[in-house]
């Protein structure tokens, strides 16, 4: 029986200040410390019962930041279950395009912080792009199981041609912005696994239809998995909770802890499949710069993708659907299939169970925020430990360098909370400090930086990080 | 999984540098920067984060996101509630 609690409707309407808990030991040192994240919901359950055909369309409106993401995996999941997992070129090239338009889209507005001019400039093309792709609304008019609704006009696709190069240049120079001024990263150094998305030679596809992950020192502990062993691969470490803690099933809870996201699309493979963001990619690495960079080369990756798929003939001609199956419908009953991208955020899983009247009867959706919560708190234990003399001083403000500190630590693993689009600087974070009975000893609100006494803590701390 | 309700512009305030809005959720309005989506005028729906109004909608799909989350029991269909920012108490995680 599952449990009901209440949705907060500050928590949906733009979500409340970010939290981070910091729990000590008994000698004062910091023993964990993680990001709140159980203000936010899970909405599986709640999906449960619905035609399955609606699912994928639900799940994008509700998680309305990244529309075209839960787009494209929840269709995807459908084309398995449908029988019409092999598509058409047309539809392959129609949605790959979507997906890294979208893909470059958030980027873009990620950097920026680098340099506003060039970031909106390149986000302007990527809007270009989805709109080609998947019409000019905030949701996607693209995917449906087994292909695509339409193809790509010769004027659009003309158009992006025509502008493609401009792009270009931008994403060169945001590159080459970073690569002129950044420091090597100075958050630690991630000891779990990269998991990203791989075509069939092995080489970084953010549509891709296989999974590669790959240890701290390079060994690769999965080559090319696929979309039907999912469920065997993960496992979750806390079944239903929003930072769930999924890990590889292979090397068990704790040595199974990985990320997802930019760096690990970048640290997967061996190289990049087109050159431009290759020759960059071999200039982050040598430099051990973390994820901004990391952003900037994956964007650039991208544009040299899309620029690649407007030459394809396919994306303006051919058949959209795929032929439809000898036995139509939605599959069996009690059927399972899986449907993952790779975006801006890293790997997004959907899986759905479908019962004997086409409805929903379980699904598991694994998201990029959940998957990188265990690499976050990493880097947060991290950078709170070198300020434990902040933790007694218990008078406003929160120190500076102490907020700056958390802030970067967010901003490398970029959760998808509201608190990553406000600007450098002024995101607004929350400190909660647990003694090492788990009572809080003080507490700095978001937004004023102000104590208040431990006893007035009311926002969710989330549950204690597993051992 | 971050979840975001549309709200309706109902007044526009700032400056053409730091452009602000007074967004209406029904039961609630919150104010944020409308520096991300500068062509918004009053009566747009938008979907607000961090402070920042960061997607523009038509209002047909604004009405979609909240239909979605009344399918699944997220949004208090009653007579007398007000829509949208009437949430029901049924999240289950």
């Amino acid at each position: 029986m599952s449990a009901t609690r209440t949705i907060r409707l500050d928590q949906v309407v733009d979500g409340v200040g970010t939290r981070v808990v910091v729990k000590l030991d008994h000698r004062g040192g910091v023993e964990d410390a993680w990001l709140a994240l159980d203000g936010l919901p899970r909405v599986e359950e709640l999906l449960r019962g619905r035609p399955i055909r609606i699912v994928p369309t639900l799940v994008e409106r509700l998680c309305g930041i990244c529309p075209v993401a839960h787009h494209l995996a929840g269709v995807r999941a459908l084309d398995q279950l449908t029988g019409l997992g092999a598509i058409t070129p047309t539809a392959q090239a129609v949605r790959s395009l979507v997906h890294h338009g979208d893909v470059l889209r958030t980027h873009a507005r990620h950097l920026a912080t680098v340099d506003a001019d060039r970031a909106l400039a390149l986000e302007a093309f990527a809007r270009q792009v989805v709109t080609a792709a998947a019409g000019p609304g905030h949701f996607p008019q693209c995917a449906v199981p087994g292909g695509v609704v339409s193809a790509v006009t010769v004027a659009q696709r003309d158009a992006l041609r025509d502008d493609v190069d401009q792009a270009m240049d931008h994403a060169l120079g945001l590159v080459a912005e970073l690569e002129g001024g950044h420091d090597r990263s100075r958050l630690p150094a991630f000891t779990g696994y990269d998991v990203a998305l791989v075509g069939a030679d092995g080489t970084l596809d953010l549509y891709g239809e296989h999974l590669r992950a790959v240890s701290a020192d390079g060994s690769v502990l999965l080559a090319a998995a696929t979309p039907e062993q999912w469920p065997d691969l993960v496992a979750e470490s806390r079944p239903g909770a929003t930072a769930s803690r999924p890990y590889l099933r292979a090397v068990g809870a704790e040595q199974g802890r990985y990320r997802v996201g930019p760096i690990a699309q970048l640290r997967v493979g061996t190289h990049l499949s087109t050159p431009r963001a290759e020759q960059a990619r071999q200039r982050w690495a040598a430099r051990d710069a973390g994820a901004t960079w990391a952003r900037a080369v994956v964007a650039l990756h991208a544009l040299e993708v899309i620029s690649a798929l407007t030459d394809l003939p396919e994306l303006v001609t051919g058949p959209l659907l795929a032929p439809a199956p000898v036995a139509p419908g939605i599959g069996r009953s009690g059927a399972r299939a899986t449907g993952w991208v790779d975006g801006a955020r890293g790997l997004l899983v959907h899986t759905y169970q479908v019962g004997k009247r086409d409805e929903l009867i379980d699904a598991r959706i694994t998201t990029p925020t959940a998957q990188n919560e265990r690499w976050l708190a990493a880097l947060l234990k991290t950078v709170t430990a070198e300020h434990t003399a902040s933790y007694t001083r218990n008078g406003p403000p929160l120190p500076h360098e102490l907020h700056a500190a958390m802030e970067a630590a967010v901003r490398e693993a970029d959760p998808c909370l509201p608190c990553t689009s406000q600007p450098l600087n002024a995101m607004d974070l929350a400190l909660t400090v647990l003694d090492a009975q788990g009572d809080p000893v003080a507490s700095w609100e978001a937004g004023h930086s102000g104590t208040s006494p431990a006893t007035t803590a009311s926002a969710p701390l989330g549950a204690q990080p597993c051992a | 999984m971050c979840i975001a309700l549309p709200g309706k512009i109902a007044r526009i305030f700032g400056s053409a540098l730091l452009p602000m809005a007074t967004v209406d959720y029904g039961d609630m309005t919150k104010e944020c920067c409308l520096a991300y989506v500068p062509e918004a005028t009053v009566g747009d729906y938008v979907i607000v984060q961090g402070g920042f109004a960061i997607s523009l909608l038509e209002t047909h799909e604004a009405l979609q996101i909240l239909a979605a989350f009344r399918e699944i029991g997220l949004l208090d269909t009653r007579p007398d509630a007000t829509a949208p920012a009437s949430l029901g108490e049924r999240c289950t995680s």
